[in-house]
């Protein structure tokens, strides 16, 4: 009976972790890929923070989506993982960073998560980070012990 | 894992996606030109014509706290009240030039073609650089 429910747990938590990660992968893949089809729209979105202008925001615009592709693409495979996401949650804190600084600013931007094309204001976007961090934490925290249950193999 | 093994992998991803980036940039056509869109205009060109509503597209409080003379607040939030107002200071053949907040704002635009959409006023335009680029008197 206690091996039978110790099973169901492991169950669950592989599971949780599963689920985590593809939404994680997947939320990443997307916002990656619509800011590729657009990189000049994201360009001007990173402008409207006022924070960097001119050649800089360019250059974060074609450098930070594909980067955002590629790492979340990395976190399928195991070997990969923990290096995509020790380059993925710095990128969300210093996104998170921007946006806070824009909010206490109270400037009126799109945030530019998505790109130029779907337009997410900058409050929501500061909410939703958090949850992204705390996804972030909790894959880290699973991929420090190798050996748990909860760290499987989706692509082996 | 090892640091060192993961300090290698974590530099092959962001050298490579440096490499995607500087190709992506090199074979990408040059940005659009927003004055291909026949409804941007820039300051100087919207000063140069003969009678002009501005219409302040950013939020209520940036309005408030400070904005371009004569210019009306009308935005999202107070749509309905705000167009009322408009209306009745607008005389036919009069252009109507919306600003927001900066070059990346977009609510300019979006509120220029509800006008044209809703409103049926031909001659709306959006000011390109919007409030960031407006001289402050």
């Amino acid at each position: 009976m206690g091996g039978n429910a110790a099973q169901m747990i492991a169950r669950w938590k592989t599971g949780f972790y599963v689920a985590v990660l593809l939404g994680v992968a997947a939320l990443f893949l997307y916002t990656g890929l619509s800011k590729l089809l657009d990189p000049y729209a994201f360009a001007q979105s990173i402008e409207g923070y006022r924070l960097v202008s001119g050649a800089p925001a360019l250059a974060a615009a074609f450098f930070i989506p594909w980067l955002e592709c590629l790492a979340a693409f990395a976190l399928f495979w195991p070997r990969w993982r923990k290096a995509a996401i020790l380059l993925l949650a710095p990128l969300l804190i210093l996104f998170q960073l921007a946006l806070m600084s824009a909010y206490f600013r109270g400037l009126d931007i799109d945030c530019g998560c998505f790109g130029g094309d779907a337009s997410s204001g900058v409050g929501l976007a500061l909410f939703r980070n958090c949850f992204l961090l705390a996804a972030f934490y909790f894959l880290y925290a699973c991929q420090r012990y190798p050996t748990d249950e909860a760290s499987p193999r989706i692509f082996s | 894992m090892h640091a060192i093994d993961l300090i290698r992998r974590s530099s092959f991803l962001l050298l490579t996606s440096l490499l995607c980036a500087g190709v992506h940039f090199a074979v990408l056509p040059g940005p659009p030109d927003v004055f291909e869109d026949p409804h941007a205009i820039d300051f100087n060109e919207a000063q140069g014509m003969d009678s002009v509503i501005w219409v302040d597209a950013r939020p209520e409080h940036q309005f408030l706290e400070r904005s371009y003379p004569g210019a009306i607040s009308l935005n999202e939030d107070n749509w309905a009240s705000a167009v009322e107002n408009l209306l009745l200071d607008w005389q036919p053949g009069q252009a109507i030039v919306i600003f927001c907040d900066s070059r990346a704002c977009g609510a300019s635009q979006v509120l220029a073609e509800r006008m044209r959409e809703e409103l049926g006023l031909e001659e709306v335009y959006w000011l390109v650089g919007g409030w960031e680029e407006m001289p402050r008197r």
